[in-house]
C-alpha cells in the first residue's frame, strides 16, 4: 500500500470536518473520493498534504508516518498536491511556474522533464514565456498538472480538477490524467464529477458529511444504484 | 537577440555617464548628494527584496541601517579594526540582528513582522541614543572615511567612486538572487503562500532567510553612511526615516530593481532642489504620494507602473498612425 489513512478525524476548531476516515490506495492505481459539496474531500486533502494537521488519527506513507510532518516536508517524500482552483503563480511564467514545481529536486534533469510535459501539453509550450495569470481555465489547469509532476512525485493528490471549466475542457482534462496514470503514476483523485471521475478510476471511495460511506471497485461503483441515483443523475 | 543589443548599449551609456560625473560636476555638494542618492539605493534595493519580492511588509529598515552604521563605525574608528573587516562586519552585525528578529517571526508569525519591526526600530533608537559607553548617545561621534592599504577616500570624487562600487555590488548581487530559485520562490511565497507550500517550500524558512539576506545589505548601507558624513548620532535612525526608505522603493516600483534607485534619488533629490521653499518640502513630497498612489499604485517601475503605461500608450499610438 503506498497511502494508508487510519481512522483520521480532522476538526476545525470545535466542528468535526472528518470522522474516522480509513482508505487506502494502491500503488500504480487511480483511485478515486467522490462526494458532493462540503462533504469534507479538500479537508481530506489538505490533510494529506500536512497542510491542516488532522485532529487524531494516522496518515502513512510509504510505510512512514507523515501525520506530522509540515508540507514542504511532505512534498520532499513524494507527495505532490494539485490544488483546487489551480493556483498557478500568476506573475511567474508558465516556463517558471514549472521550475517552481521542480523546486525540490536536485538533479540536473529538470530542463528536459519541462520538455516533455511541452510536448504532452504543445498549448503550453506556445504560451511558454506567458504569465500564467493570463492563461484561460483549462490551460492553467494543465499548468497545475504538469506542475506537480515536476516534482517527480510518488502520489499525485488531484484536488478538483474539473472545478469551473467549460464540459469540453473537462473531457480533455480527465484524458490528460488518464494517460499520467498510465504512464505510471499512482493518483489520488477527488472530484464532484463522479462519472468522469469514475471512468478512469481504479477504486473509488464515497464520502458523505465527513464519513467514508463506501468503497468499491470504479465499474461497480458507476454500476451500482445507489450511487447512480445520488451522483450521477440517473 | 536585437532587444539584447539596445539594452546593452543603454546600459553602456549609462555606465559611461556615472563614471564621467565627477569630471564634470566638480561641485563637491551636489557630488555629496548623488553619494547620499547612491547609499539610499541600497537601502531601497534591501526594502524591494523584503517587501517587494517576499511580499512582507516592514517598517524599521532605519533601525538596521543603524546597527550597520555603528557597528562599522565603533570597530573602524574606535578599535582601528582594518576597514574591509570592519565595513563587512556593519553587515553582518545587522544580517545577525535580522536573523535573531525573523525567528521571533518564524516561531510567532510572520503577519506580526510589520509591528515587530516598529518595536525594533524604537528599542535600537533608543540604545543608540542612551548607551554613551559605546555610542556616546544623543551627541553622536565622529568617524573617519574608508581607507584601503593606506589609501583615504577623503575627496568628493573618491567617495562618489566608493558608493558607486559598492551600489554595483550591491546591485548585482542582489540581482543575482532575485533571478536565482531563491528568488523565484520568494516570488511564489509572496503571490500564493500555499501553493508555494504544495512545491515543496518551506515558507516560513525562506521569509526568514529573504529577510536575513535583505539586513545584510541594509547593514552594507548603513556602514557606507557612517564613513561617508563622518559623523553619526541617533537622529538618523528613526521611524520617519524608516518610512522615508520604504516610499524609495514604493515609489520606484515595488519588484522593479532599476525603480528602487529611481525612488531613492528623486525622494533624495527633490527635497535637496526644494531647499528654497524649504517649509513647504514635507507638503510637496506628500503631495507628490498621494498623486502617485492615486494615478500610478504600482510606483513608477514597476510592473504595470507609470513605465509600462508609458510604453503601452506609444505602442497604441504608433499601431493606430500604421493603420491609418
Amino acid at each position: 500500500m503506498l497511502l494508508e489513512v487510519e481512522n483520521l478525524v480532522v476538526k476545525y476548531g470545535e466542528i468535526t470536518a472528518l470522522s474516522n476516515i480509513s482508505l487506502q490506495a494502491e500503488e500504480g492505481q487511480l483511485t478515486t473520493l467522490i462526494g458532493s459539496n462540503g462533504a469534507g474531500k479538500t479537508t481530506l486533502l489538505k490533510a494529506l498534504s500536512g497542510l491542516h494537521k488532522p485532529a487524531s488519527g494516522k496518515i502513512i506513507f510509504d510505510g512512514k508516518d507523515i501525520t506530522n510532518c509540515s508540507a514542504d516536508q511532505i512534498v520532499h517524500l513524494g507527495i505532490s498536491h494539485c490544488p483546487e482552483g489551480r493556483r498557478v503563480f500568476p506573475r511567474q511564467t508558465v516556463h517558471e511556474n514549472l521550475r517552481m514545481g521542480a523546486f525540490v529536486r536536485k538533479d540536473k534533469e529538470v530542463e528536459k522533464d519541462i520538455e516533455k510535459y511541452y510536448r504532452w501539453f504543445p498549448r503550453l509550450e506556445e504560451r511558454r514565456n506567458q504569465k500564467a495569470g493570463l492563461l484561460s481555465g483549462g490551460e492553467q489547469q494543465m499548468l497545475a498538472i504538469s506542475r506537480a509532476l515536476m516534482s517527480k512525485p510518488k502520489l499525485l493528490l488531484l484536488d478538483e480538477p474539473s472545478m469551473g471549466l467549460a464540459p469540453l475542457v473537462v473531457e480533455e482534462v480527465f484524458k490528460i490524467i488518464d494517460e499520467v496514470h498510465q504512464e505510471g503514476t499512482t493518483i489520488f483523485l477527488v472530484e464532484q464529477n463522479a462519472r468522469q471521475a469514475l471512468k478512469i478510476a481504479d477504486k473509488g471511495y464515497i464520502l458523505e458529511v465527513g464519513e467514508i460511506i463506501g468503497h468499491d471497485n470504479a465499474e461497480a461503483l458507476l454500476n451500482s444504484d445507489d450511487v447512480k441515483k445520488a451522483y450521477l443523475g440517473a | 537577440m536585437k532587444k539584447l543589443d539596445k539594452k546593452f548599449v543603454i546600459f553602456i551609456a549609462f555606465m559611461v555617464v556615472v563614471l564621467l560625473v565627477p569630471f564634470v560636476v566638480t561641485n563637491s555638494y551636489m557630488l555629496r548628494v548623488l553619494c547620499n542618492v547612491m547609499i539610499y539605493s541600497i537601502i531601497a534595493l534591501s526594502i524591494n527584496l523584503i517587501v517587494g519580492y517576499s511580499g512582507q511588509l516592514d517598517f524599521g529598515r532605519a533601525a538596521f541601517v543603524g546597527l550597520g552604521s555603528y557597528c562599522s563605525a565603533i570597530l573602524f574608528t574606535t578599535l582601528h579594526v582594518p576597514f574591509i573587516l570592519s565595513f563587512l562586519a556593519g553587515g553582518l552585525f545587522s544580517a545577525l540582528f535580522g536573523a535573531l528578529l525573523g525567528m521571533l517571526c518564524r516561531y510567532s508569525s510572520f503577519d506580526y513582522l510589520t509591528l515587530i519591526t516598529i518595536g525594533f526600530s524604537e528599542i535600537c533608537r533608543k540604545i543608540f541614543q542612551n548607551w554613551y559607553a559605546v555610542t556616546n548617545g544623543s551627541f553622536g561621534f565622529r568617524t573617519s572615511r574608508p581607507e584601503f592599504f593606506g589609501f583615504v577616500f577623503d575627496t568628493p570624487a573618491s567617495m562618489y567612486y566608493f558608493c558607486l562600487v559598492i551600489l554595483a555590488l550591491c546591485y548585482i548581487a542582489i540581482r543575482r538572487i532575485t533571478k536565482s530559485k531563491y528568488g523565484r520562490a520568494y516570488m511564489a511565497l509572496r503571490d500564493d503562500s500555499i501553493a508555494a507550500s504544495y512545491a515543496g517550500i518551506d515558507v516560513k524558512k525562506f521569509k526568514l532567510n529573504c529577510f536575513v539576506i535583505a539586513s545584510f545589505f541594509t547593514g552594507i548601507a548603513g556602514a557606507l553612511m557612517a564613513h561617508f558624513t563622518t559623523f553619526i548620532s541617533p537622529t538618523v535612525y528613526t521611524t520617519d526615516e524608516s518610512l522615508l526608505e520604504l516610499q524609495m522603493a514604493i515609489l520606484g516600483g515595488l519588484g522593479s530593481l532599476p525603480g528602487s534607485i529611481l525612488g531613492a534619488a528623486i525622494l533624495t533629490i527633490v527635497p535637496e532642489v526644494s531647499r528654497a521653499a524649504y517649509e513647504y518640502r514635507l507638503l510637496i513630497m506628500g503631495v507628490m504620494m498621494v498623486v502617485l498612489m492615486l494615478f500610478a499604485p504600482k510606483g513608477l517601475l514597476g510592473r504595470g507602473g507609470v513605465w509600462d503605461k508609458v510604453v503601452a500608450l506609444i505602442k497604441k499610438k504608433s499601431s493606430t498612425s500604421k493603420n491609418k
